[in-house]
Parts: structure tokens; sequence; C-alpha cells
């Protein structure tokens, strides 16, 4: 060889990077293609910190990025790696890079990792201890050391600081393929960090029998716990929903969270939402196109009874897509995306009494051009709409009440 | 060094211009493809890399192309742009390359949707049987081989 080895494995990254970059195109029309930067990147990712500082995780050109602004996204910092060697990401359907903060300033991020093959993938994991400055080497969270998909990360910290990621896997289902078992959809896995990120445990199952192409939502329950919400495969071919809490050493007996009866082969892409701020139930929104449910709902799941309240569907047309949902001073916030008179909309409604009743929808933005989901997230003062659109790159909105008065 | 990041440029530069362009659905595609076809029946086919159950399909529709070559196949793959040689590779694995291929253009996908079928909720696969009058039958998730079979025998009347 020409090159010694540390220049190897440089011009190796080099490499990779020059064709990623070949194959990658220019999204985003508002940003140059070269710039590294929260508009010109994909799928960019927002949390607030304590003090109100927004940090974004974003994938461009092979690498995640995460930078911080300090006054709502108007400006950020220079864009870090967080991986050091280029990676092909996973950023299109559900998959997007995760980014949490410790409240003594650590900053973790989750993503999927590209491997070869269809639908394969790793879970990938890194944490910075210097304040986003840098980050430390990559973690692999799935310890099957199988090329196969582990994919769709979901990641969580608890006000106690354990760090849960659950995803899901094909373990399972290629065990069972091997000894030529039928094996409907694969299953949800998860391993949860006590110590702030610098080792997980083992890899814990949760589900067999997962939907195998739309995101996990979770969500913290209690000081030490999180809940997550999937899609299942439940007999006869249906594709409703289950719920399961996810402690340290094991994860509890999971529940059906939807009946909608939607009996299936096809891969929906969409993925639900939940929200934990309410002790006694869960605010979920999800998608489906059963029998019983056809497009967005709403409903509370009550811990007790492990049965839905609330039953509500926000929008029924099959533009409507991609829920998320959230409590905020005691009002629950739910916006979606939507598509009418040739415009991507993002529609909002509200409810002050705990998903009882319900405003009516009301657009709160909107794009003629691509665009990614519709985020909710919050700090102490006020909750935002986060949306990336081609045309205006990532914007931060304050969420607010119209004048309109809420519907009886 | 310099050779070697100039031969990996002349790489990708080889590649992208090997990356057989495919035709980009714009809104008024489908005005378009029943242009094209007319008085034809054909089977028009919605799938994307990132749907397993597309990927059987696509072996059921390998196994139908080889068997019935004359019948009217168009694949429309709903990926984002950048992933046409990713789309290229499968339609090449899987043998579908006398198919008519499309993949969406950059024009948002509920745009794309609503103009094609504005009662889809964007599940795939998602395919309509268009017979010679152009009538339409749609079918969400995975095609078997009886269903190709039964088409096949209803166009061959």
């Amino acid at each position: 060889m020409f090159l010694n080895k540390p220049a190897s494995h440089s011009a190796q990254g080099l490499i990779i990077a020059l064709v990623l970059f070949c194959f990658s195109s220019a999204s985003f029309g508002r940003c140059e293609q070269t710039k590294i930067s929260v508009d010109c990147g994909k799928t960019p990712t927002s949390v607030f910190d304590q003090n109100s500082l927004l940090w974004t995780a974003f994938v461009q050109q092979g690498f995640v990025y995460i930078a911080h602004s300090a006054d709502l996204g108007k400006h950020y910092s220079s864009p870090v790696k967080v991986n050091q060697i280029p990676q092909k990401i996973y950023t299109n359907g559900e998959n997007r890079p995760k980014i949490k903060l410790s409240t003594n300033g650590l900053v973790f991020v989750s993503w999927t990792e590209k491997t070869p093959g269809r639908y394969t993938g790793d879970i990938s994991f890194a944490r910075s201890t210097n304040g986003g400055k840098s980050f430390e080497s990559v973690k692999t969270i799935n310890d099957d050391g199988l090329p196969i998909g582990h994919r769709f990360d979901a990641m969580t910290i608890t006000p106690s600081g354990l760090i849960y990621i659950a995803w899901l896997d094909k373990r399972d289902s290629t065990a069972a393929k091997k000894k030529n078992l039928l094996y409907p959809g694969i299953s949800v896995y998860y391993a949860v960090s006590n110590d702030q990120g610098q080792s997980f445990t083992a890899n814990k199952l949760v589900a067999e029998h997962s939907c195998e192409c739309c995101r996990i939502a979770i969500a913290n329950q209690g000081e030490n716990n999180a809940t997550i919400m999937w899609r299942q495969l439940f007999s006869g071919g249906v594709r409703d929903h289950a719920i399961s809490t996810l402690t340290p050493s094991h994860s509890l007996a999971i529940s059906r969270a939807t009946t909608d009866d939607w009996q299936t082969n096809s891969c929906p892409h969409h993925g639900p939402d939940i929200d934990n701020s309410n002790p006694n139930f869960s605010h979920l929104t999800w998608f489906s196109i059963g029998n019983l449910h056809k497009g967005i709902y709403y409903a509370a799941f009550q811990h007790d009874s492990k049965t839905l309240k609330n039953i509500l569907s926000i929008d029924s047309s099959p533009q409507a897509s991609h829920p998320n949902v959230m409590q905020f001073n005691n009002t629950v916030w739910l916006v979606w995306k939507t598509y009418e008179n040739d415009q991507s909309l993002i529609k909002m409604r509200y409810s002050t009494d705990h998903g009882e009743h319900w405003s009516a929808a009301n657009t709160i933005a909107s794009t003629t051009g691509k665009s990614d989901h519709p985020l909710l997230i919050s700090n102490k003062q006020h909750i935002f709409l986060s949306w990336h659109t081609a045309n205006e790159g990532l914007r931060l909105m304050p969420v607010t009440k119209p004048f309109a008065a809420i519907a009886p | 060094m310099r050779k070697l990041i100039l031969c990996c440029l002349f790489i990708c530069q080889i590649s992208l211009a090997e990356t057989p362009a495919l035709q980009q659905w714009q809104a008024d595609s489908l005005t378009e493809v029943l242009k094209n076809h007319p008085q034809q029946p054909f089977l028009l086919v919605f799938w994307s890399l990132e749907c397993p159950a597309c990927y059987q399909e696509l072996a059921a529709l390998n196994r139908w192309q080889k068997k019935y070559p004359a019948s009217q196949l168009i694949l429309v793959a709903t990926d984002s742009l950048d992933l046409q040689k990713e789309v290229f590779e499968v339609i090449t694995a899987y043998q579908l390359n006398q198919a008519e291929l499309w993949v969406f253009s950059d024009q948002p996908n509920a745009k794309l949707r609503k103009n094609i079928d504005p009662t889809w909720f964007g599940e795939l696969p998602r395919s309509y049987f268009y017979n010679s009058q152009h009538q339409i039958s749609p079918h969400s998730g995975q095609l078997t081989d009886q269903q190709l079979s039964q088409w096949q025998a209803y166009i061959s009347k």
C-alpha cells in the first residue's frame, strides 16, 4: 500500500464522504448544496435544554451533526459532527436522528445507520460529555452482531437520567426463517443505560410480531420508566397498535392500545405518537385505515383499565398524516400534516380538558414545496412547532390558541 | 492520496452517468400515461425501497411478466429522487427493466398522491388495474400470483 494505516483510514472516510456527496441531492431549495446547516440537512430534530438553548440534530452528506441556537433558531452555532466516519444514514420514511440532553449538560444522539442489504441497519448512539463540542466514538446498540434489520430507533432520557432506546429488530424473524418457520412481522427490542450512555444493558425483547415499517413512539413514565407504542400485528393480520412499559430490568406485559381493525399486508410507513404528562393516562395519536377507524385519531389510554377513552377522529382525509401530540401547561396540543389547495399545511387542534373536548382545526403553517413531518417541542415558557420545509428551511413557530372559542 | 480522490470522483461521475434516468412522476403524469396507452389495459403499481411487502410483490410481478411479457406494467417508486440508483438496482434485480419505470419527482408526495387518487392514504404497495376502457380497480397491499393470473385472464378475453 502507498498509504500508511492512519492515512488509509482517513482516506477511506474521505472516499465514502465523496461517494455520499456524489449521490446526495440538494433537496432543500433555500440552501447551497455544500453548506452544512440545519436548513440544508435532512430530518432536523430539536430539543430545548433547561436554559432554553435549542439543540438540533440533522443529517447531511453521511454525517449526523448537531448545532445549537440561543435565539429560537434564528442563528445556529457551527455544526459539530457526531459520527467521525461517514455512514449511510436513514432519513427517509419514519427514521430520523434523535437528540436528548441530561440535566448536567451531556448530549445524547441516536440514529439508524443503513448497512448493506435491503431494509437493514444498526442502531447507533454517541454522546458528548463536553457540551456538544465533540462526540465520543459511535456505539452500536443492537448486540446480536447480525447484518439484518435494526431500525426505527426511539430514544428518551428519564428524569432520573436513564437512557432508553427502543427499535424494530429482525433477529427473531431471521431465526425463524432459517428454520423455515412462518414469522409475521419482526420484533421490538430495547436497551437501557444507567451510566449516562457510557454503556447499555443487553438487548431486551419487548414484543414479537410487530409491523416493520413504522416509527415507535416513546415517552417517559414516572422517574425511571418509559412507555412505548408501536404498530403490532394482531391475529388475522390486523395491524393496530400495542403499548408497553419499559423498566430498567424488563418490559411489562403488552396491551392493545388501538382497535382499528386494519387487516392489511401493506406498509403504512406511519407510526404513532404518545405523551405521558398526565400520570393516569397517555395521550395517543395514530393513523389507521381500518374498518373501524380511518385517518388520524386521538385517544387517552387509561393505565389502570388498559382501555381507551375520548376516542376522536382528528382528520379523516387521505392526505392527513404524521400527527404529533404534546401536553403543555394543562393543554393538549395535536398537530398533523395535510395537503389542500396546492399547499402542504400543518393543522392544529387543542384541548383544555385533558382530551375530552377539542378545538376546531386551525392551519398554523404552510408550504408549497416538499416537507418533513411536523414536530412539537417545548421550553419552560412556550410550545413550538418545528417544521423543516424545502422552501423555508427549518422553522420554529410558537403554537398558540387562536381567538376562536373551544368547541363544545 | 490526490490520485485516490481523483479516481473516486471519476468513479462517481461514471456511476452517475450509468444510472438510467427513470421518468419523474409529476402531478400530471397519470394523464400522460393514460394518453400513451389508449384503449390498452395496464397495471400501475406504486412501491418503495422501504416497503418489505413491495419486494414480495416485485417477485410476483417478475413471474407474471416472464409469463406474459406483452402485458403492460408501469412501476412507480415513491422514493425520493436521490434514491434513483437504488431503485434501478432493485428493478434490475427483479428483472423488471422492461416495465415502464418512474420515480416520484421532487413535488410533495401528498400532491402526487392526490392527483393519482384522492382516496389513497399512502399505504404501499398500491396497485391500479386499468382495463382497456381505463376503468380502474384499485388494490392496497401485496398482489398475489393468483390476482395477477386473474388479471391476465381478464385482459386476455
